[in-house]
């Protein structure tokens, strides 16, 4: 027993160190599921906050750009919003019917805090559960998809974008509507890869890659990113696609999250098949 | 005594600051990413016992984590580099020439400093950047990212250093 104690003392320091290690490593397995506890993220309100301060001065810095950014949009959406107009003419319609629910609506939100640089990039948003904005809604801005929401706290939320491993997005090829599963890994934000094409699918470098709207988590036909280059893999029969992605992470600055209005009605009418 | 542990609080604060606020968003060619950081745990004093060292290195690796959202690798590569100190500065020294100061450049000598220095900023960035992906796919290109963020930071800590022994 004396011994025993001895030993104790004496391997304290080690014991400790294993101890704090394995909390250390149950942590980081516990926190690798999709969805991330609120408190030990920079959603929680210290963080969240400092992060909302200091974005608060670094934005004049990027002013220009978001500027040209919005004002192209602007003027985008104008054009689209002329040529409906005027399809609407056409049917002799004179507004479209009140009933009509959106599919989707989009709540618009701030960057506060981005990474690229690293193997598991994240953006922190600066609305959260009062906003209306929940885990698993998808997040795009005026260039394309952005990412998938992960972390909600009360009034902000965490992003994971498609620079980061954990996430793979449906996505199709928009001329010849075949699908497949656009993977990060881990290099350079500017690009991904774009997995599951067969072989004989043929494509050239500049095709558009969007999202298929398979999930309830994208709307159909939100760019992606285009091909920048195609090799064929020796090991398997399908291409290995490098896409170079519409948004620039670096400069990422107004996001909008999508809220599908429909997802409780589609996710109920899933588990009651499922059962 | 107390003056010690105020400073050294105060230090903490702010190299958590610098971290999270001003280090993590430098993006140099795209890949570096220094971790200034580990200058608390290598700069805390040689007497100090290896216990707590050990905790001062779990909430310092916990703060910087909950900021990265990425719980659980700073803690585990702080917490490492915290054990094996002691143990290099034992091989790297006579304990009893250093056993009341803090290591650094002007206690230890310019190069007895960056051995020291680097040894641990390796270990802890190689820590990390394994948890990071937790896979050897491409673990060449990670072995690169290791050393040449090892090679920032410690110059890095080189330079802070320098400008505090003035």
């Amino acid at each position: 027993m004396e011994n025993l104690l001895r030993f104790l003392a004496k391997a304290s320091s080690f014991l400790l160190f294993v101890f704090l290690q394995t909390v250390a490593l149950l942590l980081l397995v516990s926190h690798n599921n999709y969805q991330q506890s609120i408190a030990l993220s920079s959603a929680n309100t210290i963080t969240g906050n400092m992060y909302a301060t200091i974005q608060s001065f670094t934005e004049y810095f990027h002013l220009q750009t978001t500027n040209m950014l919005l004002a192209e949009e602007n003027t985008a959406l104008q054009n689209e919003n002329n040529i409906l107009h005027q399809q609407l003419m056409k049917q002799n319609l004179s507004s479209i019917n009140q009933d009509t629910v959106a599919l989707f609506t989009y709540i618009s939100a701030k960057v506060i805090n981005s990474s690229v640089n690293k193997q598991q990039n994240y953006i922190t948003l600066n609305k959260g559960s009062k906003d209306g904005i929940k885990p698993d809604m998808g997040v795009i801005n005026s260039q394309g998809v952005v990412g998938i929401v992960s972390a909600v706290s009360k009034n902000f939320a965490v992003v994971m974008p498609i620079i980061n491993p954990r996430i793979k997005i449906s996505c199709r090829i928009a001329k010849n509507d075949y699908y497949g599963s656009l993977l990060w890994e881990g290099r350079s934000p500017f690009f991904a890869n774009l997995k599951e094409i067969p072989e004989h699918v043929e494509l050239e470098t500049g095709d558009s890659i969007i999202t298929s709207g398979f999930s309830s988590i994208f709307p159909e036909g939100i760019p992606v990113g285009t091909v920048e280059e195609v090799n064929t893999s020796k090991y398997d029969n399908f291409h290995d696609i490098k896409i170079r992605l519409n948004v620039n992470f670096q400069t990422i600055t107004y996001v909008n999250v999508i809220n599908f209005n429909q997802k409780t009605e589609l996710n109920n009418l899933e588990t009651q098949q499922l059962q | 005594m107390i003056l010690t542990i105020a400073r050294n609080t105060l230090f903490f604060v702010v190299l958590v600051l610098a971290q999270v606020l001003l280090f993590n968003n430098i993006n140099f060619l795209g890949f570096i990413n220094p971790y200034v950081y580990v200058l608390f745990i290598l700069g805390l004093p040689v007497a100090l016992n290896k216990k707590s060292i050990m905790v001062v290195a779990f909430c310092l690796g916990l703060l910087i984590d909950i900021f990265t959202n990425t719980l659980g690798i700073h803690i585990f590569a702080s917490v490492l580099i915290a054990y094996l100190r002691n143990f290099w500065i034992d091989a790297l020294f006579f304990r009893n020439d250093f056993d009341f100061v803090s290591p650094s450049i002007k206690n230890f000598g310019f190069f007895n400093f960056v051995k020291y220095a680097f040894v641990l900023i390796f270990v802890h960035h190689l820590a990390l950047f394994i948890l990071e992906v937790l896979t050897f796919n491409h673990f060449l290109l990670m072995l690169l990212r290791v050393l040449y963020n090892s090679i920032v930071s410690l110059l890095l800590i080189i330079s802070f250093e320098l400008i505090k022994s003035k």
